[in-house]
């Protein structure tokens, strides 16, 4: 069986007036089937423009893409999402098999609209479903994430913050999607709000198969849900390894410093980060990424070749320690 | 100390009845969700807001009345630090002017001024300072300029420094950073602070003592350790339980934290403010008697009807 997701080598580039911005500079992974991953990584790591790579959320102002984006599915076999039309992703893959939760997406909820108006809004018009089904799937998923059917009558603004982020989350399961991509989906909310948010995520992973790609910068909340880990840096993906190699033994610099900075109530733990500030992704650094801030580079080496990715240990390590 | 907001006939009882003393030099973290009134505390306390009861006394001083034109010396003595890097930086103005204008307020001379510029930028380790004082705002990353806003709290050495989510529109990694900078400055100076946040994870790196909020009630106080370690109020210990430490087995387990959300500070409800979410509700007590602070073990109070 062909893994869920592949993505060999893919990139995505923008232009500014400032340059052009290597977003996602050559990120290869694979993503099973009910297996969820954590893309983590400082703001300007790129991984938000990976997610949205994936799904063809292109900014306007692209300026190259390339790799494979590689999704397994058994009505549609293998295929590559970058070479699909954009007619073909909306019918086919958006909503359907691969759905996205953004940041703060309750704040991205129409104001003016009912929830059950927006909850059925892409089915209707994207997938050609009469209201009366649209409403059907609408109430089923508001069950599924908890929340009684009354609220498809409610406006957001009469909604929590969880509640919203529970409607955004029932948009996206609505069609048994194999894939949920989630950025950021707890960030706006409060702990224990955050908690709850995340039973939900595992209830639902549990239930329906579900694959995740989990985007943040809390490698701590990454660890909720997080069956694999993948640290962006710069564009470049440095470390990804099963969730318990990564945090028992993390193998690039970059990613035992993420690790060492998290504050953490329990336990006894100096305070740890990592000095320097994240590269511009218009000119990053040359060879190694992370070789202005890393304590173990190489002189005469880590600033001039990008080091390839190896095996090391189970986990896939770019960095010219090993 | 109450606050209300008149609307039509309507009262917002954002802090409802919080008491607490600060010794020089200690650093107070006051703990609670969005809507839990700490916000509003932080700025009562600063006098931007006034009580509508109780007492605010500063180094003796009762403040709480004191029109705004005697409070002169209060504010030269005090400062703030807020929560949103982006909004809280004056666009239009450089980092030299913008660590500037608090000094100018005070008439300190111009020398002098370039000189508490450039040692303040060096103390927030924004460095070479040179590079930094023509910059603008949007020309920083959001870490740079919450150190800026720090530098700016800290320049007038204040007695007394307000801190609200300093850190929480930050990248967790950058964190943990931010927070020893505003220790060792707090330490360096003597400075008294209160640290406000819904994390307490990173209050564990600044805070002497804490102070948790709920819908506006004072649920539990006392030493940072002893509260952390001992949490008394139910509330608390589902904040403590709710947050994550980087563990590949969280997500076998599913978490045991109270549904639903903090009320409306509108009209909250009857009683202990927690009751509807609190697992251990004592029926006919919890939803209609409000329960006291006790001190339950030394220097460590709750508000909890278990006590």
């Amino acid at each position: 069986m062909p893994p869920l997701l592949e993505l060999r080598n893919v990139k995505m580039y923008y232009s500014t007036s400032r340059g052009v911005v290597k977003a996602v500079d050559g990120v290869s992974f694979k993503l099973d089937k009910g297996e969820a991953m954590a893309l983590v990584g400082e703001s300007g790591s790129g991984k938000s423009s990976l997610a949205f790579t994936i799904i063809r959320l292109l900014p306007r102002n692209v300026a190259e893409t390339s790799g494979e984006i590689l999704f397994y599915d058994e009505e549609l076999g293998v295929v590559n999402l970058m070479k699909m039309s954009e007619d073909e992703i909306r019918e086919k893959i958006r909503w359907k098999k691969i759905s996205i939760v953004f940041q703060a997406s309750m704040n991205a909820l129409n104001p003016v609209l009912r929830v059950r108006d927006q909850m059925i809004e892409p089915l209707v018009l994207h997938l050609g479903l009469s209201k009366a089904e649209a409403v059907k799937i609408a109430e089923e998923a508001l069950r599924s994430v908890g929340l009684a059917s009354d609220v498809l009558m409610r406006y957001p603004f009469e909604l929590s913050g969880g509640m919203k982020q529970r409607v955004v989350i029932a948009m996206a399961i609505m069609m048994r999607p194999k894939l949920v991509i989630l950025d950021e989906p707890t960030s706006a909310l409060d702990v224990i709000t955050q908690a709850n948010i995340m039973n939900l995520l595992k209830e639902l992973k549990a239930k329906f198969n579900l694959s995740y790609i989990l985007i943040t910068h809390d490698i701590a909340l990454a660890s909720e849900i997080a069956d694999k880990i993948g640290v962006m840096y710069a564009g470049k993906l440095v470390e990804i390894a099963p969730a318990e190699v990564f945090f028992r033994k993390p193998k690039h610099p970059y990613s035992q410093k993420l690790l060492a900075a998290v504050p953490t109530l329990r336990g006894e733990k100096a305070i740890e980060y990592i000095p320097g500030d994240v590269p511009s992704l218009i000119t990053p650094p040359p060879g190694c990424r992370f070789h202005p801030r890393c304590p173990y580079a190489i002189k005469g080496k880590c600033e001039k070749e990008e080091p390839p990715t190896k095996q090391v240990e189970g986990s896939e390590v770019a960095c010219w320690l090993y | 100390m109450k606050r209300g907001l008149l609307g039509p006939v309507k009262y917002v009882k954002a802090v409802d009845g919080v008491s607490f003393t600060l010794e020089k030099k200690e650093v107070l973290a006051v703990i609670g969700e969005s809507g839990s009134g700490k916000t509003t505390l932080g700025r009562t306390v600063l006098r931007l807001v006034k009580p509508t009861s109780g007492r605010i006394v500063f180094e003796g001083k009762d403040i709480t009345n004191t029109p705004d034109s005697e409070l002169k010396w209060y504010r030269f003595s005090t400062a703030m630090v807020f929560q949103d890097p982006f909004s809280s930086l004056n666009p239009y103005h450089t980092v030299q002017y913008i660590l500037e204008e608090p000094l100018i307020i005070r008439g300190v001379p111009p020398k002098e001024r370039v000189e508490l510029v450039i040692k303040a930028l060096e103390e927030v380790r924004l460095v070479p300072p040179e590079d930094f004082l023509k910059k603008y705002p949007h020309m920083l990353s959001g870490g740079q300029r919450q150190r800026v806003g720090i530098a700016r709290a800290f320049i007038t050495r204040p007695k007394f420094v307000v801190a609200d989510e300093p850190v929480s529109m930050l990248d967790v990694s950058i964190r943990a950073e931010i927070l020893s900078l505003m220790r060792s400055l707090q330490f360096k100076y003597d400075i008294t602070m209160m640290y406000i946040t819904h994390d307490i994870a990173t209050a564990k790196y600044i805070a002497d003592k804490i102070l948790v909020m709920y819908a506006g009630k004072m649920v539990e106080y006392g030493p940072f350790r002893d509260v952390i370690e001992n949490p008394l109020h139910p509330y608390t210990q589902a904040l403590i339980e709710a947050l994550p430490d980087p563990d590949p087995a969280n997500r076998f387990k599913i978490r045991k934290v109270p549904p639903g959300e903090p009320p409306s500070l509108l009209n909250p409800p009857s009683g202990c403010r927690f009751h509807p979410r609190c697992p251990y509700a004592i029926k006919g007590k919890c939803e209609k008697e409000e329960p006291p602070l006790k001190e339950v073990r030394r220097g460590h109070y709750v508000a909890c009807w278990l006590y």
